[in-house]
Order: C-alpha cells, then sequence, then structure tokens
C-alpha cells in the first residue's frame, strides 16, 4: 500500500501533523498503537513557562540551542502557533489562545500553571481577572476531583472559595460498584436531564459566589453535554481536569480522528509498527505488527512514538533506545546518571530521545535519513515539566515538519 | 506528673511486642517510635515466616527458637500469616551432599524437614528453577510485618498501652541516684518537647539501639548490616523458594500479598547511614541475578521497588575487642550490666523471634516491679485472629471485603460499608475507602505512609499513580486541612520514588514518567514539596464533622 506519507503514532503531534498534511490532499496514514498521554490531558497546551508579562519571543532565548524550539526558530514558532489555533477551529475544537503570552489554568490541586491554548470550557485565566468569589462544586464519592484541594490552592492564590458536593440519582446505580465511579464512566452516565439536575443543585449552592469550577467529566464524544451543563448554571463556569483518565482528552482525541478521517486519511489503531525498510539514506516502507506482510510504502515516514510511557523510547539498565529502527538517541552516562533521587528534582531521562537536525529529520548509525521526521515527545532536549512545554512542543514541532514536507511538495 | 510502670522505647515489632505482653500482664504502658510504626528493620525485610530451616546447620539453637516461633505465630496471628510452605533446593552448581547434612539438622532442631524428587518439587511450585536436583520441603511461610506490628500495638491499646507515634526520644531522665525515670521526647505532632516518666524503661530501637543506650550512658556495641531486596511486581511463586547451601546473600524468594520478595544481602555500614539507606546498582544486579536462578521468570518480571533494611547485630559482651557477635536474642539489664538501674536493652534476635523476646524483655520488667503475672502473649490470639476465622462467603464478595478480610482478620467487620465506604481507592491492592478510614481512626495512622504500612494502598504495580491522590483526599477530610493533606502527598510520592529510582528500566520508566506528568504536570504538586518536610504526621484524629 502507497500513502504519501505515513505517521507512526496517533497521540496528539501524530493528529496534528496528520491532519495538517491531509488537509492540503495529501494521502496519510497513521498507525497508532493505542494509549496516548491524552488519556490524562489537562485538557490545555502550555507553550513555554514563563511569568505572564513577559513575551514568549523573549522567553524563548532563556532555552539551549538543543531545545526543538530552537531548532524550529522563534519566528517560526509564532507563525505555526497561530496555523494551530486555526487547524483547532477547523476541526471543530473550540479553543482559546493567545498567541503571544500565558494565561493560567487552575490544576485539580487548586495550582495555577501557565498554558497558551486551551479548551474553551477549561479554566484560563489572566492572573489579574481571577473571579474573587469561587464555588468549587466536587460530586459526592467521586474520588478523582478533590474540590477541597482546588479550593485551598484558590485561597492561596487569595481567591475567596468554597466548597460543594452535588450529586443527582443517576450517579448512585454508578455508585454502588466499587470501582466504577470514575471519570470516562461518569461522562457517560451525565447527559440530558441528569445534566440540568446536577446543575440545578449547584446553583443551589451558588448564589453568593460569581464563579463556579467543576470537575471535567462531561462529554466524551462531543462538546454538546459541555454547552448544556456551562449554559444551565447561573454563574459564568469552567472545568477542571480530573485525575486519569480525562474525559477531555479522550474527546479531543476522538475529535481530532474524526477530522483526520474525514479528510480521507487512514487510520489504523491497536497496531504496532515493527520494521521500516531504509534504502540509500531514506525510509522505502515499514511493516506492522497485525499486517504480516504487507508493506506500507511512502514519500515521507514521521515518528511521533511518544516517549518512554508511548514506548517510542525504551530503556534498559545499559542503554536507552528507539524500538523500531534504532535510531540514534540523545543521552548520556549511565543508569546512574539519569535519574535524581529527588522526584522533584530536574530528572535528565525526560530530555532525552532522539537525534536531530534543525529541521527534525532523525539519523541512523550517524547518517540523517531524508525523508524521515520526528515530533512531539520523541523528540530529545527538553525538559517538558521543567520548562512548561510540554503540550506547546507536541503540537508545534508536528506542524513544522508538516510544513516542510508540504513546501517540498510544491 | 503520671509515673508510667514501663517506657518502651520503639515502634517496630519487638517495641510493640513488648508493649502487648507488658499491658497483657496489666502494666502501665507508654510506647514512644519517632516515626511510624514498623519504620526501621521491621518494614525493611523479607516477610519470611521461617521454619528455622534456614539456620539448622549453623546455629541450632535459632533453628529450635524459629520453629517454635513459626507454630505459635501461625496461631496467634493467623491473619498476618499465609501458610505457603517452603522448598529448599539444591541447583546443579551447589553440593547435593549438603542436603543430608541439613535435613539431619532440621530434624534435630524439630523442623519438619522432608527431602522430595525434585519432580515433585516442580508440581508443588511451578515457578522453580527446573534445573533443580534436589528439593526438601519444610514449614516456611510468609508474615506481613506491618500488620503483625500493628496488631500487636492495637491490642497493647486495647489493653490500657499508650502508644504514640513520631514521638523521638532525646534524653534518659535521672534521679541523684542515677536511677532512669523516665524520658524526655519531641513530638513531631506539635513541634514541642515533653517529658514522660516510668519505674523501668525499654530500649527497644533496633540498630538505632546503640544509640539510645549511648545517651543513657552505657554502652552496647552493634554493628549495622545493610540488607538489600527487590520486589517483583507478580506473586511469582506461591511457595518459598529458598537455596539448599550454607546462607548467602540473595538466596530467599518469599511470595507476600500480591508480590514476590528475593533477598538479601549483608553488608556491613556506618551507623551514620542506617537513617538513609541506598540500594547499590552492584547489589540490584546480585538480586536480581541469583533471584533468576530460584525461580527463572523472574526474569521477565517487572521490579517494582528495591529497598534496604538494617540488622543489628550485636557484640558479645564476654569480648572485649567487640568483634565476636552474639547469636540470637540479647537483653540487657543496665542495672546489673552498667550500674543504671531502671533500665533495659531488649535487641539482637529476629522478627520470628519477636515474641520471645517481648516475654523475656517483660519478664525482666515484671522481675524488677515485683508483678508475678505470666506471660501469656503464646496463647492469647492478636484481635483479628480470634476464633476460627473462615473465608468470606461469595455473598460478601464484593470488590475490597476479601482483600480486607485477608488483611484484617475478623477486624473486617469494624470496617464500614455502604457505597462510599466500599468504593476502592486502590484498585491494586483492592483498598476500599472504608478500609483507608478504619486505618486512620483504629489503626493510628497519620499519613499516606502509615496508610500504606496498614492497608497495602499503593503497593502494588501502579505504587500510588493512582491512589495517592485518592487517599491524601481522605486525610483531607479527616482533618479538615487541605494544605497539609497536599504536602503530605507530595511526600509520599519522594518516598515512593526511593524505591523506584534504582531499579527504573522497562515498564518501571514508562510508569515513572506517568506518574512525574500527572503529579507535577497535570497537577503542579511540585508547589507543595517541602525539602524541610519529609514524611511527617498530619492526622491527630479526625475533625468532629
Amino acid at each position: 500500500m502507497r500513502f504519501d506519507d505515513i505517521i507512526i503514532g496517533g497521540g496528539l503531534s501524530g493528529l496534528l501533523c496528520g491532519i495538517s498534511l491531509a488537509e492540503t490532499g495529501r494521502k496519510c496514514l497513521i498507525v497508532s498503537q493505542g494509549q496516548s498521554t491524552l488519556n490524562f490531558s489537562s485538557g490545555a497546551l502550555e507553550f513555554l513557562a514563563c511569568e505572564e508579562g513577559v513575551s514568549y519571543e523573549q522567553a524563548l532565548k532563556s532555552l539551549p540551542g538543543s531545545h526543538p524550539y530552537s531548532k524550529i526558530g522563534a519566528e517560526h514558532l509564532f507563525v505555526l502557533r497561530a496555523e494551530a489555533a486555526g487547524l483547532f477551529e477547523r476541526a471543530g475544537i473550540p479553543m482559546r489562545s493567545d498567541i503571544r503570552c500565558n494565561h493560567w489554568r487552575i490544576t485539580p490541586l487548586g495550582v495555577l500553571k501557565p498554558v497558551w491554548m486551551s479548551l474553551s470550557e477549561m479554566t484560563f485565566f489572566s492572573k489579574k481577572d481571577l473571579p474573587e468569589k469561587i464555588l468549587v462544586a466536587g460530586i459526592k464519592g467521586f474520588l478523582d476531583f478533590n474540590a477541597s484541594f482546588v479550593a485551598s490552592g484558590l485561597s492561596e492564590a487569595g481567591v475567596d472559595a468554597k466548597v460543594c458536593e452535588v450529586s443527582v440519582r443517576e450517579l448512585d446505580e454508578l455508585r454502588d460498584n466499587a470501582s466504577e465511579f470514575r471519570s470516562a464512566n461518569l461522562a457517560r452516565a451525565l447527559d440530558g436531564y441528569a445534566i440540568d439536575r446536577l446543575a440545578e443543585a449547584i446553583n443551589a449552592e451558588s448564589p453568593e459566589v460569581d464563579y463556579i469550577l467543576l470537575p471535567a467529566v462531561f462529554g466524551l464524544e462531543n462538546g454538546k453535554s459541555v454547552e448544556r451543563m456551562l449554559s444551565k448554571l447561573d454563574k459564568p463556569a469552567a472545568l477542571i481536569p480530573t485525575m486519569a483518565p480525562s474525559v477531555p482528552g479522550i474527546r479531543l482525541q476522538k475529535l481530532l480522528k474524526k477530522r483526520f478521517v474525514a479528510l480521507g486519511g487512514t487510520f489504523i489503531s491497536g497496531d504496532n509498527v515493527i520494521s521500516a525498510e531504509v534504502n540509500g539514506g531514506r525510509i522505502d516502507s515499514i511493516r506492522t505488527e497485525r499486517h504480516g506482510d504487507t508493506r506500507f510504502l511512502a514519500e515521507n515516514v514521521i515518528f511521533a512514538t511518544g516517549s518512554f510511557f508511548s514506548n517510542g523510547l525504551k530503556a534498559t539498565p545499559e542503554e536507552i533506545f528507539e524500538p523500531i529502527l534504532h535510531l540514534d538517541v540523545d543521552y548520556s552516562g549511565s543508569h546512574g546518571d539519569w535519574f535524581n533521587e529527588d522526584v522533584y528534582a530536574v530528572q535528565p531521562y525526560l530530555s532525552f530521545g532522539v537525534k536531530t537536525d534543525d529541521s527534525l529529520r532523525v539519523s541512523l548509525g550517524g547518517k540523517t535519513l531524508e525523508n524521515a521526521w520526528a515530533v512531539g515527545q520523541l523528540l530529545s532536549g527538553s525538559l517538558p515539566l521543567k520548562s512548561g512545554c510540554l503540550g506547546g512542543v507536541s503540537v508545534l514541532s508536528a506542524l513544522y515538519v508538516a510544513g516542510q514536507i508540504k513546501l517540498a511538495a510544491q | 506528673m503520671k509515673e508510667y510502670d514501663v517506657i518502651i522505647v520503639g515502634g517496630g515489632i519487638t517495641g510493640a511486642g513488648c508493649a502487648r505482653d507488658c499491658a497483657l500482664r496489666g502494666l502501665s504502658v507508654l510506647l514512644l517510635e519517632r516515626f511510624d510504626l514498623t519504620n526501621g528493620a521491621t518494614g525493611r525485610n523479607h516477610g519470611l515466616l521461617h521454619s528455622g530451616s534456614r539456620y539448622a546447620v549453623t546455629d541450632a539453637e535459632a533453628a529450635a527458637e524459629c520453629i517454635r516461633e513459626n507454630r505459635t505465630l501461625r496461631r496467634i496471628a493467623a491473619h498476618c500469616v499465609e501458610p505457603t510452605e517452603g522448598l529448599f533446593i539444591t541447583l546443579p552448581e551447589d553440593d547435593l551432599a549438603y542436603q543430608d547434612k541439613f535435613v539431619a539438622s532440621c530434624h534435630a532442631a524439630g523442623i519438619n524437614a522432608e527431602a522430595i524428587d525434585p519432580k515433585e518439587a516442580i508440581a508443588m511450585e511451578p515457578a522453580v528453577n527446573p534445573a533443580l536436583i534436589g528439593a526438601v520441603k519444610v514449614p516456611d511461610g510468609a508474615v506481613d510485618p506491618f500488620r503483625l506490628t500493628v496488631y500487636n500495638a492495637y491490642d497493647a491499646r486495647l489493653h490500657g498501652a499508650e502508644v504514640l507515634t513520631y514521638h523521638e526520644v532525646t534524653a534518659f531522665l535521672k534521679d541523684e541516684s542515677g536511677r532512669v525515670i523516665g524520658v524526655r521526647a519531641h513530638c513531631k505532632d506539635e513541634n514541642t518537647d515533653k517529658e514522660f516518666h516510668a519505674r523501668v524503661t525499654v530500649i527497644a530501637g533496633g540498630i538505632w539501639g546503640t544509640l539510645l543506650t549511648q545517651m543513657a550512658g552505657a554502652k552496647v556495641n552493634m554493628f549495622p548490616a545493610k540488607g538489600a531486596l527487590l520486589i517483583f511486581g507478580h506473586r511469582v511463586n506461591n511457595v518459598v523458594i529458598n537455596r539448599c547451601r550454607k546462607p548467602a546473600d540473595a538466596d530467599i524468594l518469599v511470595p507476600g500479598d500480591t508480590i514476590c520478595l528475593i533477598g538479601t544481602t549483608s553488608t556491613r555500614i556506618p551507623i551514620e547511614e542506617c537513617d538513609n539507606l541506598r540500594v547499590t546498582p552492584e547489589e540490584v544486579d546480585l538480586l536480581f541475578r541469583e533471584g533468576c536462578k530460584l525461580a527463572p521468570s523472574l526474569a521477565d518480571t517487572r521490579i517494582l521497588r528495591a529497598y534496604a533494611g538494617v540488622r543489628p547485630l550485636v557484640a558479645s559482651d564476654n569480648d572485649p575487642s567487640g568483634r565476636s557477635i552474639s547469636r540470637g536474642i540479647v537483653c540487657l539489664d543496665h542495672e546489673s550490666r552498667d550500674g543504671i538501674p531502671g533500665l533495659i536493652t531488649i535487641t539482637g534476635g529476629k522478627l520470628m523471634t519477636y515474641r520471645l523476646m517481648a516475654e523475656m524483655a517483660t519478664d525482666l520488667v515484671c522481675r524488677k516491679l515485683g508483678n508475678s503475672k505470666r506471660c501469656t502473649t503464646a496463647t492469647t490470639p492478636l484481635p483479628g485472629s480470634e476464633g476460627e476465622i473462615e473465608r468470606p462467603e461469595d455473598a460478601h464478595d464484593r470488590s475490597g471485603y476479601k482483600a480486607a478480610w485477608g488483611r484484617h482478620g475478623s477486624n473486617v467487620s469494624k470496617i464500614s460499608s455502604g457505597s462510599l465506604s466500599n468504593a476502592l481507592a486502590c484498585e491494586c491492592e483492592e483498598v476500599s475507602v472504608g478500609e483507608v478510614n478504619y486505618a486512620i481512626d483504629t489503626l493510628g495512622a497519620k499519613n499516606i505512609v502509615n496508610i500504606r504500612r496498614r492497608t497495602r494502598l499503593g503497593m502494588g504495580t501502579c505504587q500510588g499513580e493512582v491512589c495517592a491522590c485518592r487517599a491524601a483526599g481522605l486525610i483531607a477530610q479527616a482533618n479538615g486541612c487541605a494544605l497539609q493533606a497536599k504536602e503530605d502527598l507530595a511526600a509520599f510520592l519522594q518516598e515512593r520514588w526511593k524505591g523506584i529510582f534504582p531499579i527504573t528500566w522497562g515498564t518501571s520508566v514508562r510508569e515513572a514518567q506517568f506518574t512525574s506528568y500527572i503529579y507535577q504536570g497535570l497537577c503542579g504538586i511540585d508547589a507543595y514539596s517541602r525539602e524541610s518536610k519529609p514524611e511527617r504526621p498530619v492526622l491527630k484524629g479526625r475533625k468532629k464533622a
């Protein structure tokens, strides 16, 4: 089978890269093993951690040359941030974003963290515009969202926050099963009139507040339940992500996949790429576990296989490697150097990834592969948690590579 | 000021056993522990219910003590014990002739050891190395040292004892005659110093006893011997597997609840290192390699954690060089030994012989106090093991109930039920919300680490990834302080990582990255990590609703 572009990995960066390429009519294949970090997404994308008044251009200057952003360059990044917003819009996914500087989201522990772009129902504040009086509504018996954690964090930030706990009878049956009261199941149970009554229960608790926060347990398939919930509340409101699984993350993945397929893309899920055939510095074809002898041929191959969590990288006591092709990997030292014994310190292993040139082409045995690229968390050189660039690297590296491929094709 | 009959310093199994024995004999008891119960060597070993076979060849006396206590614990602590049976296997590289000597020595010590055909051994334990050339069946088992200690302390409390964790003894109080009349302790709950008075003080501090006796003006030479272990994420074997050879490194594989453990090594370390033990890459490598020889499938099994404990090796009093190590239990009367009345040290020994150690120490306490009551701990079951404990019927087969029954025996009836309580907080180990609240309200848990020791929450394959936040939520509900609960959550994740980072490869890296993405990325837990505040108590009792 022949494609223009094959993307290995169906997480955020793989899907965005595929959509961007398919939007110009290219014939694309995504091979996904199934699990991606969208399963515990915050529903928001961060670009780079910096204070609110600081421009992204200024913050980028402090990054080392090995960071994917440094390879892409500030000018490109500016254009790509705008492009990302358009791409989500065309996919029918309402987002809020500011391409110049950070806004803030409220985490499940009530901490304010910087974000660049966010699903429209999630928190997205300017620090000076934080509501004064907030009600945080928890759901009775739901252990993966703790309203008091959110409220105590907000109090530390000077907000007058109070909590309430609500329920509706549609949830009682679910609650009786000891292991079923989880976010995705709540989202399945909460639709139609159940939402209306939940909103009524929250409204009864909210006469004196000016904002309401509640857990993101609405709308696995689309945004209709979210819209219904927010429209029934008496006060402005936003959602806070829960512990995994992330309902907004699952929805995001479904909507992006739907968009990709609608554009004519082929999406294979639950399959693994097991080998790639390299000839004259190019990848000719790949094979997958479930498709046996079928060769998938392509002009370009994009590795969007993620980091260790998604099995894009693997570790043994002796080495770090990329499991499909043993691409060149950037890491140094031995096992003792890869991990810091203080869990909150910089963890070197989080910056490991495959080696790329400035156009994000990968290399094998020291030689750059002309038509093979890496995007997303597989890239080396970022410390996604410390620098706050996790989602941004995924989205922007994907669009950067797609852009180069499209340009070369013109 | 209140004067207790006896203060016991140390909340390991020995201290908890002493507290129980003293309380059962009608003494007024105070137990002081600087961290949580089981924080020291008690919580950092194999959890092996020794049959004594391991010592049969080298130390007949210890072997005989072990098998007696083995039988006793099966009776009095049935809910903490799993009667798995054990195998001593001979591999092609070992000397098969040792097996005869081994069996004969076991019989001499009163241990029912039976040489069996290697094929029979494989049928009995399919995970055992099929290359074995000899096998001996022995009455080994598994024991949960956390529950054993917690229920000894709990029973002591039921009999009037006071148990204060997070109280660190900083000085011994003496009268003009030099008699120890109590201790000063730093209370970490309230950050204050308090004085407690008693007629007799017992040091049951394991290796830290050497520092405590020094503080009291006596000298007991002890040598810390570090023993490292690995926990595997699956219960590969259902029968304890030992090597039939002279005791050496990494030659015991013990199943325990949902996991199995390989250990140990033995390395002399300086006393200063005892509070911050590290497992080296060499130790991990040795344990892994030797473990795979006992059960080859370990090679493909995920290592969950690496950890280490310290055995207190006590120098013999009659050897001025301090080099000769005393075997077995050491019970010192500092009045006759050092001219310090009112002070006793109980040390040496093993997890297996804690009850005997407690009996010896309590006998001495009673002699000093003129109490003539006999020890009854060998026949009085611990709470949870009274009467016949029957497996729950299928009608009770709701998630978490059977697991809780396995952990708490008949105490399971004290765990509240109802849909909110039955909800699972920890899926790996099937710990319900009700069980977590029981650990807080009844078993004295003061933070998430304490809950883990009492329930196994966070001890399974996810190592707290999913359940830690839920447990923190239940703590916040109990004490009404979300900030403290969040700080405790940050400290708990730090504590879990300590055992994970030496073995992060394969699946463990995935899990580590997942945990970081969730807690640091999604939640922003970093905001609550406090270098200056390691694991500490955050619960002082349930806030009134």
